[in-house]
């Protein structure tokens, strides 16, 4: 099991942030591994129960999941989780306002087996949370955030 | 006073004379270098700094009252007076030994009240005193110790280091100190001459005769002297050499009486030289027998003051000239005493040049656990200042006069002193009352006292004969006294027994038959014979041979399926008179062929089937089983033809050492005569049952099938095939109920290995090879008893045997069997004393005939026995053996296993025996091999326990005990050795060992981690020698002492680890240091990643960043050839130590390396670089340099590709990715390790990582000590920077860079390998020969570093020349 928890601060207030955040259409332009989002439902309105279809590169391979919104608590929780792919993952969100700010708490679990092979898990939480830090740079300068608080 | 030492304190007497006065001014040190004659001292005490071998002593017993102020400051102006005793010796910051003499030094000068004391513990505590080491560091080197007892009984003890005070300067001390006291006691001045030249002057004075022509013509003379392969002295010892020399040692004061002292004296005086000379070339004598070697090489101490200026110095300025004997034992002794006079002569002429310096030019190859160049010392004392004390040295106890000494009233003490230097020394040159008295000084380490005693009367009596009769030839001096001669000729020779009445084997059989016909004498095949059955068929198929016409005398060959009838055919041959020659069906046609032949076969009885399956050549063939029928009607009494002990009963066929078997006839007499010896020991009665498994062929089946016929017993005989097979023949031995049973180790070994329990009534008679005591070891507890037999075929079987019980000792060989006699000679057949080895010669009742139709052979072996009366004969073995103190022998191997490399004589036995001890090694061989002519190699064949041999784990573990030159270099694993038909090792047959194979000593491996690459590259600057493998000997090298310590001063700057220089003759591969280091620090140790690959120079440093693999010796080749006022050094991957520290991200690479970079250098500007991968972390270092506003001097990038799409490598498998790693790991030692991803995948997942390591260990990519995990670390560094690679995202980047592209990679990514879509300005770029991996190589290197010299001239232009 590869498990990372990162908290940072957005500069945004939390509606905006937690509804670009919760849309997984957005994840392709803000997660370097997301090579594209397909709603099953497109057009219909998000919440838990509501699938995907999701595609990444990591690492040179490529890995198409179906995933499901597990929690959907408007402004307050998100998460989410593999119904099927290359391996299991799960991923949940808080966001907390912090005045015209927002806390976000994200923590995320996956059990990649035998996918990466030969691969340590060292080095793949190592480049997993190389990533993730990339992701959120990524992130805070698209919602205007300013500055990242900590990560775990 | 409580029983406390005393300390007293520097006080300066008014008394004492104004010049030594001077020295208490408070003057800075004086440093001076270490002079040649005391370098060599020095060296010993940093191999062994709690040694006391160079510790001069002077005891006496003071039996008047003592003026403690006066003696105290007597002692203090001494120190003060001499500049020798105001030194130390301390290391300056370049790692080279100097002396610092000190303007002031507290006298060391301690009273210990002794009252109560029992004389014993006097002199246990001055022993203690004297051997209590000295800390070079700390002056004085000189300690004056006063036990006081009672007021008027002291006991003076004074001990120096020798390399501040030789045995002159003593005297002059010791002289000096009975003025001073005197005075100072009566409270008189004393007015001491001063000292003309003190020892810094002969320290400068001697370095400048050495540069001078003068000392070029002194080492021109000790070159000559000095060349060809030098002889280490094989003196054997009582004890195993331990792998370093301890100098511990002991003393043997001797005497010769006033006869032969006088007669010595006469001896000199007739033959004009001095009695120094007569008694070194007796003690040559002595040597060349105790060794048998004729080019021995003997040091002597010379006092070197040769100028006057020093007579009164204290100092080191003893030195040791080596002499250099050949002694032939066809020689007279006065001939030799010649030769000595002679070679004495021309030695002292040259005596100035210092023994230190030739031990450092001459020793290529310093074994530690001697001392270098000679092992025995002879020494002549005679001192003029000593006059009056001679006796004080004299370790003999008898009476002596006191002596008046500057007021204190002085009688002997004699404490050993010096003991430990060398093997064997022997001191003469005292004489009183007309007697020469002498000390043997030996290696209490590797011989015993009652040896050492033995060597001193052997000496004396070889004295006795040379003064007897000194036109003798050397060989035929007499050595062993009359109680000596008697012992081992005699004593332990005592086996007479009665002979039984039968005079023939037969007869002793038909004995047996009538006492017990009912009984089963033997089932074999499919039959099952009593004593009378097989009795009578034996003398049914005579009979037939009788009639046939079969004549005594007649070679009749045995060719059998192993079973009954093999004895029955034993049997019946015997009984005609004729000698039956064993055929067996299993040996080669041809082998077969030529035995018949060559014994002129009249007849063979065979079995059909075999016979037919052969189909040797026309020979008249009986087949007991066809033929049976009609032999069958022949009579079954006993024939009664009369046949003398003399008759063969048998020829067998031996290895000869051309490759042609010889047959030895064995008569009757031998054969009865070994057989009623056998019965009484080991013993065999009616209720054994024997199990015969041996070949008839092979002599020892005599025992197994014909002993147990004399004595009632019962054989049973196994087939070949149960005989080969562990599991069958495990069977067999608990089915056939047997109580003995005979074999080679090899078969013991057999059955061992499958995993045999033993059987507790099973007696084990084990002989035909060494005995090895891991095996006698295994088998003790699983049997009843073990017997190891020893003996030629030429002396019927076995002459020796031995009852083995547990112990540590290599097993002995016993003592003679009934009747028969041992020698051990030397080459002149001379007896040699116990513990010397020579060669084993039997005589006695069981010497053979001969060999058939080999007269000369014949005649050279089997000798007239000059120590028996009449035409006995003894024969000439060949085996290497010993007696052991308890009259029992031991076997050192063949003499001809006995072999000479570059002047070591080696036992080949020696180093089996060292590879058996490793837990993976089943059996070992190892021989002496010149498959390119002139090129002799040790080459060792060993078979493992298991596959899982590797060639350098076993070459590390001899290197744990044997010195470098026993080392094979060649180590070859082999499923099972070739064995002779006897099931001996068929040495002959081993195979050439492959080049290839385990990696010779002469493969170059290039260092393969951070630690051999700092240990390569100080190699590299301290011995001048570029390259440096990972296996190559330092000491092969040109390494010497002063270097070695040097090394090790080294090694402490940049591993801070302290190793004793003593460890760099045993771990003396950058291989082996390398594996001590880690184990020394752990793996994890935090080292830094920075790696210097050279450290010094005036010029900024260059910084290299290590590819993908992470390791950095791909520049090792480069920075050789890099301007050498450069620092270069190469960050290599920290996660090569811990992988926790692996990065996967180029910029916190960068980042990572530049904190690292900035601790050596702060501030730019920088000059960085990288091959491949490391190029690119070297352009993010830069472009982060750059973004912190430092300067980039150069930025130099070789072959590596831009980050791009276009470039990155595709995506992989986890075979494809083990696969590159491979193909990685070894490309930058020029080597390759093509694993495909298909054979990969043959490998099941958690075996590919084993897989690879075991591949790459055997083309030496690895550290012999790397495993798994380190493998795995490599794995994960690779696959990280494989990461980094990937994910890459450039920025551009404005500073000065070139690219150094591979003109021949055969991959085309561009002709700027896309970097111009990375940068945006100009940047050099230039071609180099290779591809993208030769590229580093040695080969191409040079091109590479022009262009890195270049980039210097640009990045620092040359100011302008003026005019």
């Amino acid at each position: 099991m590869i498990k990372v928890e990162y908290s940072y601060l957005v500069n945004s207030p939390v509606d905006f942030v937690f509804s670009y955040i919760s849309n997984p259409l957005n994840d392709q332009y803000w997660q370097a591994s997301c090579h594209g989002v397909e709603l099953d439902e497109p057009g219909a309105p998000l919440g838990e129960g509501s699938q995907y279809a999701i595609h990444f590169q990591f690492l040179g391979r490529d890995m198409p999941f179906t995933s499901v919104i597990t929690d959907y608590e408007p402004f307050q929780r998100y998460a989410y989780e593999t119904l099927s792919g290359p391996m299991h993952f799960k991923g949940s969100y808080r966001f907390t306002p912090l005045g015209h700010s927002t806390q976000i708490d994200w923590i995320f679990e996956s059990e990649p087996g035998g996918f990466f092979g030969i691969i340590p898990r060292s080095l793949l939480k190592k480049v997993l949370a190389k990533q993730v830090e990339g992701d959120i740079a990524r992130l805070i300068g698209i919602l205007g955030a300013h500055r990242a608080v900590s990560n775990a | 006073m409580n029983n406390q030492a005393v300390q007293f304190s520097h006080s300066v007497s008014p008394l004492m004379h104004a010049r030594d006065a001077d020295y208490a001014e408070n003057t800075p040190p004086l440093h001076l270098p270490l002079a040649d004659v005391q370098r060599g001292l020095w060296f010993v005490q940093q191999v062994a700094p709690d040694n006391a071998a160079y510790n001069l002593v002077f005891a006496a017993r003071v039996i008047s009252a003592i003026d403690e102020a006066a003696f105290v400051t007597a002692v203090q102006t001494l120190v003060n007076r001499h500049a020798a005793l105001r030194t130390r010796i301390v290391m300056n910051g370049a790692g080279v030994p100097q002396q610092e003499v000190l303007s002031t030094v507290a006298a060391d000068c301690v009273f210990i009240p002794a009252a109560g004391w029992s004389e014993e513990t006097l002199r246990e505590r001055a022993i203690a005193e004297t051997k209590r080491p000295f800390d070079l560091a700390r002056a004085p080197l000189l300690r004056v110790c006063l036990f006081q007892r009672a007021p008027r009984d002291a006991l003076m003890v004074w001990t120096a280091q020798h390399i501040a005070v030789d045995f002159w300067s003593l005297a002059v001390l010791l002289d000096e100190f009975r003025q001073l006291y005197a005075g100072l006691a009566a409270g008189r001045a004393v007015n001491l001459p001063p000292v003309a030249s003190d020892y810094p002057v002969y320290v400068q004075r001697q370095a400048d005769m050495l540069a001078s022509p003068a000392g070029t013509r002194l080492w021109q003379y000790w070159r000559e002297v000095l060349s060809g392969d030098l002889p280490v002295l094989n003196l054997a010892g009582d004890y195993p050499r331990p792998p370093v020399q301890a100098y511990c040692g002991a003393s043997l004061g001797f005497q010769l009486d006033a006869e032969l002292t006088a007669a010595l004296h006469g001896l000199a005086r007739s033959e004009g030289v001095t009695l120094y000379v007569l008694l070194l070339a007796a003690y040559y004598a002595l040597l060349h027998r105790y060794t048998g070697q004729d080019d021995i090489l003997v040091g002597s101490p010379v006092a070197g003051r040769l100028h006057k200026d020093f007579r009164r110095t204290v100092g080191h300025f003893v030195n040791t000239i080596v002499l250099r004997g050949a002694v032939s034992g066809d020689s007279t002794f006065r001939e030799l005493v010649r030769q000595t006079r002679d070679r004495v002569g021309d030695a002292l002429r040259h005596q100035e040049y210092p023994f230190a310096s030739l031990v450092e030019k001459r020793v290529t190859e310093r074994d530690i656990s001697r001392p270098p160049l000679f092992q025995a010392a002879f020494s002549w004392e005679r001192l003029p200042q000593f006059q009056e004390l001679a006796s004080f040295f004299s370790l003999s106890d008898k009476p002596a006069q006191a002596v008046e000494f500057g007021g204190l009233s002085l009688l002997p003490f004699p404490l050993p002193q010096q003991e430990g230097q060398v093997d064997m020394a022997l001191e003469m040159g005292g004489e009183s009352d007309g007697e020469l008295f002498g000390v043997w000084k030996y290696d209490s380490g590797l011989f015993a006292a009652e040896t050492a005693a033995a060597l001193a009367r052997q000496f004396a009596e070889l004295l006795r004969g040379i003064v007897a009769d000194p036109a003798q030839t050397v060989a035929r001096l007499p050595l062993l006294s009359g109680a000596e001669r008697e012992r081992v000729l005699m004593e332990w020779n005592r086996s007479g027994q009665a002979l039984p009445a039968a005079r023939t084997v037969h007869e002793l059989v038909e004995q047996q038959v009538a006492r017990s016909p009912d009984k089963t004498a033997v089932t074999g095949g499919e039959h099952t014979f009593s004593y009378r059955v097989l009795n009578q068929r034996a003398n049914q198929l005579a009979h037939y041979m009788i009639e046939s016409g079969v004549a005594a005398g007649q070679h009749i060959g045995i060719c059998t399926s192993r079973s009954a009838d093999m004895l029955v055919a034993m049997l019946a041959v015997l009984k005609t008179g004729a000698t039956y020659v064993p055929l067996d069906p299993a040996f080669p046609r041809e082998r077969l062929s030529m035995m018949m032949e060559d014994a002129a076969i009249a007849l063979v009885l065979t079995h059909e089937t075999v016979w037919q399956a052969l189909a040797l050549p026309a020979a008249r063939a009986l087949r007991l089983d066809r033929d049976w029928p009609e032999i069958a009607t022949f009579a079954a009494h006993n024939p009664r033809r009369i046949i003398a002990p003399l008759s063969p009963a048998y020829v067998i066929y031996t290895s000869g050492s051309t490759g042609k078997p010889k047959g030895v006839a064995v008569p009757h007499g031998a054969v009865v005569n070994f057989l009623a010896s056998m019965a009484r020991e080991p013993g065999m009665s009616a209720d054994d049952v024997m199990l015969a498994v041996t070949t008839l062929s092979f002599d020892i089946a005599v025992l197994e099938l014909l002993l147990p016929l004399t004595v009632g017993a019962a054989t049973v005989i196994a087939s070949r095939e149960v005989s080969s097979d562990a599991q069958r023949l495990e069977a067999l031995i608990e089915s056939s109920g047997a109580t003995l049973m005979q074999a080679t180790p090899a078969t013991w070994r057999m059955l061992l290995s499958n995993g045999w329990q033993g059987n507790p009534r099973l007696s084990v008679l084990c002989g035909g090879e060494v005995l090895p005591r891991q095996l006698a070891d295994a088998l003790l507890p699983r049997v009843a008893a073990l017997w190891n037999m020893y003996g030629p075929t030429e002396t019927t079987v076995w002459s020796t045997l031995m009852r083995v019980e547990p112990g540590a000792d290599a097993v002995a060989i016993g003592r003679p069997i009934a009747n028969t006699q041992i020698y051990i000679v030397d080459e002149a057949m001379q007896l040699l004393p116990p513990g010397v080895p020579g060669e084993l010669c039997i005589g006695g009742s069981g010497v053979a005939l001969g060999y058939l139709n080999r007269p000369e052979l014949t005649a050279e072996k089997f000798i007239v026995n000059p120590y028996a009366s009449g035409t006995a004969r003894l024969y000439k073995t060949g085996d290497l053996a010993r007696w052991r103190r308890d009259g029992t022998l031991e076997c050192l191997g063949r003499l001809d296993q006995q072999v000479k490399l570059r002047g070591f004589r080696i036992e080949l036995g020696e180093i089996e025996s060292q590879l058996c001890r490793h837990p993976s090694v089943r059996q070992a061989v190892v021989t002496v091999r010149e498959d390119r002519p002139g090129d002799q190699r040790l080459a060792a064949y060993v078979v493992g326990i298991n596959d899982n041999i590797s060639a350098a784990a076993l070459k590390a573990h001899l290197a744990e005990t044997l010195p470098g030159y026993m080392l094979p270099s060649h180590i070859v694993a082999l499923a099972e050795f070739p064995l002779t038909p006897n099931g001996k090792v068929n040495r002959r047959a081993l195979p050439p060992p492959a080049e290839a194979a385990h990696g010779a000593d002469s493969d170059f491996i290039a260092p393969r981690d951070r630690d051999e690459i700092q240990l390569a590259g100080l190699w590299e600057q301290l011995l001048g020698v570029h390259p440096v493998g990972v296996n190559q000997n330092f000491f092969d090298l040109g390494g010497h002492s002063l270097l070695a310590v040097q090394l090790v001063a080294g090694i402490r700057e940049r591993f801070d680890v302290e190793l004793p220089v003593s460890v760099l003759f045993q771990h003396n591969t950058v291989e082996a240091l390398a594996r001590l280091l880690r184990e020394h620090s752990g793996e994890a140790a935090a080292a830094t990643p920075l790696v210097p690959l050279r450290a010094g120079g005036d010029l900024p440093a260059f910084f290299f960043m290590h590819p993908i693999g992470g390791t950095v010796f791909c520049y090792l080749a480069l920075t050789r050839h890099l301007d050498a006022r450069r620092p270069v050094y190469a960050v290599q991957s920290p996660g090569l130590e811990d992988a926790s520290l692996a990065e996967v991200s180029v910029p916190d690479l960068a980042r990572r390396y530049l904190e690292i970079i900035r601790v050596q250098q702060p501030q730019g500007p920088y000059y960085l670089g990288g091959w491949c991968f490391g190029g690119l972390i070297a352009f993010e270092a830069a472009r982060q340099l750059e973004a912190a506003g430092e300067k980039i001097a150069e930025l130099v990038m070789f072959d590596t590709r831009a980050p791009i799409a276009e470039n990155a490598p595709a995506d992989a498998d986890d075979a494809t990715l083990l696969s590159w790693f491979a193909r990685d790991l070894a490309v930058p030692y020029g080597k390759t390790l093509a694993i495909t991803p298909e054979e990969l995948r043959a490998v099941d997942g958690a075996g590919m990582f084993e897989y690879v390591l075991q591949r790459a260990r055997e083309i030496e990519v690895l550290p012999h000590d790397a495993d798994t995990a380190r493998l795995y670390r490599y794995f994960e560094v690779y696959l990280a920077n494989g990461i980094a690679l990937q994910t890459y995202e450039s920025g551009d980047y404005a500073g000065p860079m070139t690219l150094l592209r591979a003109a021949d990679e055969p991959v085309d990514y561009g002709p700027l390998l896309g970097w111009d879509k990375v940068v945006s300005r100009p940047f050099t770029l230039a071609a180099v020969p290779g591809d993208h991996n030769s590229m580093m190589y040695e080969s191409h290197v040079q091109a590479l570093a022009y262009h890195v010299n270049e980039t210097r001239s640009r990045a620092e232009p040359r100011p302008a020349l003026a005019g």
